[in-house]
């Protein structure tokens, strides 16, 4: 098969990232060919890449890759990152140790005299919960006195986001996701209260830019713009700012959402708990997923034992933004290589931006090695009227093979789910779900593990 | 001794504003720098820039009123 460029990567002239028999490669275009020798020269790039803070770069020969590489003057092959994630798909936690990363880089390049080219979230991905800076073409050398051309892409991409949540306790995730280049700075000044606005940061890199925005729209002093100089010193302390400040971010108010103390208030008996544990170290252990899905991880409990049991790294899935937070600092305290995201599973990450293939939907980026669905059939077929059908193909087709559970009708959690609503759910129930699964896939293994009679199905479709 | 030392943070200051006034910026980036960032920036310069003029000026007046004490 010939080499093929990745569908999201045609903004930057100076190159771009080919796949070829499942390996990554990233072209240099003439164009970037004396930044790419002079900032590999400084060894700063060696440095990072050891640390792990920039992804590993190896040169290869251009002939690798065939005509796709004709026009290139260097071709380097990065390791291939077992799964692609989006800012509007991170928690807020993730989104801002990735800023942080952004700017430590940043703050590093520049003692050797070296600059970033651009500030996009885009650009960093997660190993486990570990950022890593993935566009090793956008290290270029710095020249004295020039402005940070990507400071309004750090705040639209990073800061806002964040300060989104931190000052409003609204989730970034929403409306990032309809907003592929980010949270625009003049929106969240017109959604600041003025209290919000009084701290000199915010006053600084929200209401003043935002002014001076609108001000340049409407008189257009570009002339004059491009004459702007920066001393590096203000440069820098524009990026150590931004970071010291960044560290004391949090997200506002009390952190109560509706199912993050589901771990510890739900309705089972520690032996149920610990029934599905093992139930799922089984499964691990016997398939040994390299990539699993965890779909309601809620805190990352049960990707926790599929970790220890075999599973090389999990991402998970939820929708809760308090059980979404635990769950990555969890994975960061306990060094769980756990990826937890956001997914309102009723209306999963579609396939969009340029083309709608600039960034890819969760079934493009499907099938993973293994999934889970511990507590989550309900939430779709009883809270979100999806027929329990529809609900059980989707899920069956994340993985070839994984662990459905199925909660019965009269279960408590179902029952609080019906509490003020009429029960129009004939279907559901496990005569039905049955059905449905082996219509899918053969049914390994069927475990009842609670006394009201939920139940754990290992499911196999190889 | 005196002369020594003033001379070359005048030097410093001309080279400073010089820099400051002449020098323009080429556009490096694929990126548009978005003009009201740059404006900012450019305040920001400009405060950071004072700063630096003003700890220049702050020493040097803080010589004088040395000299002047020294004087009396």
């Amino acid at each position: 098969m010939a080499a093929y460029r990745d569908s999201g990567s045609f903004r930057d002239p100076s190159g771009s990232v080919m796949m070829l028999d499942d390996r990554i490669f990233r072209t240099v275009m003439p164009l970037a060919a004396a930044d790419y020798e002079s900032t590999r020269r400084t060894g700063i790039l060696e440095e990072l890449m050891a640390e792990g803070l920039v992804v590993q770069e190896r040169p290869v020969s251009r002939e690798l890759l065939g005509a796709a590489a004709a026009q290139a003057s260097y071709v380097v092959e990065h390791p291939k990152l077992p799964f692609i994630s989006y800012p509007y798909e991170w928690s807020f936690h993730a989104l801002k140790d990735a800023a942080l990363l952004h700017l430590d880089v940043h703050l590093r390049c520049l003692e050797r005299g070296v600059t970033l080219s651009d500030a996009s979230a885009y650009n960093i991905q997660f190993r486990g919960p570990a950022p890593v800076f993935i566009d090793t073409l956008s290290f270029r050398p710095y020249r004295e006195g020039e402005i940070w051309a990507a400071h309004r892409q750090f705040c639209d991409q990073f800061l806002n986001p964040l300060l989104l949540r931190a000052l409003l306790g609204i989730p970034h995730n929403a409306w990032y996701r309809g907003s592929l280049e980010g949270i625009p700075v003049e929106h969240l000044a017109n959604a600041l209260p003025l209290r919000a606005k009084l701290s000199w940061p915010v006053l600084q890199h929200v209401v003043l830019h935002a002014m001076l925005e609108k001000i340049s729209a409407k008189d257009r002093p570009t002339g004059e713009a491009a004459k702007v100089r920066l001393p590096q010193i203000a440069f820098r302390r524009i990026l150590v700012g931004l970071r010291d400040w960044i560290r004391t971010l949090e997200p506002k108010g009390s952190e109560k959402t509706v199912w993050r103390d589901y771990a510890e208030i739900n309705s089972y008996s520690s032996d149920e708990a610990r029934s599905k544990d093992a139930f799922v170290r089984e499964f691990a252990a016997a398939v040994r997923p390299a990539l699993l899905w965890d779909l309601g991880c809620n805190t990352g409990e049960y990707s926790k034992a599929a970790l220890e049991a075999g599973a090389r790294l999990s991402i998970g899935f939820d929708f809760d933004a308090g059980a979404l937070e635990r769950a990555y600092l969890r994975a960061k305290a306990e060094d769980l290589n756990l990826l937890p995201l956001h997914l309102d599973a009723a209306n999963p990450s579609p396939s969009q931006g340029w083309g709608q293939g600039e960034r890819k939907g969760m079934r493009e980026r499907a099938p993973a090695d293994g999934v889970l669905a511990l507590a989550f059939v309900h939430h779709l077929a009883v809270a979100k009227n999806v027929p329990l059908e529809y609900v059980v193909d989707w899920v069956v087709g994340m993985a070839g093979a994984g662990v459905i559970e199925f909660v019965q009708k009269d279960d408590p959690m179902v029952q609080e789910l019906l509490r003020l609503r009429a029960d129009i759910f004939a279907d559901y129930s496990e005569e039905s779900f049955e059905r449905a699964l082996r219509a899918r896939a053969r049914i390994h293994r069927v475990e009842q593990v609670s006394a009201a009679g939920r139940k754990l199905y290992w499911f196999d479709r190889n | 001794m005196q002369q020594s030392t003033t001379r070359p943070s005048r030097v410093r200051t001309a080279i400073f504003f010089a820099a400051l006034l002449a020098w323009i910026a080429p556009a490096y980036a694929y990126l548009d720098p978005a003009t009201g960032s740059i404006l900012l920036q450019g305040l920001i310069a400009g405060i950071a820039g004072l700063t630096v003029v003003l700890r220049l000026y702050w020493q040097r007046i803080k010589a004088l009123f040395r000299r002047m004490i020294g004087q009396a």
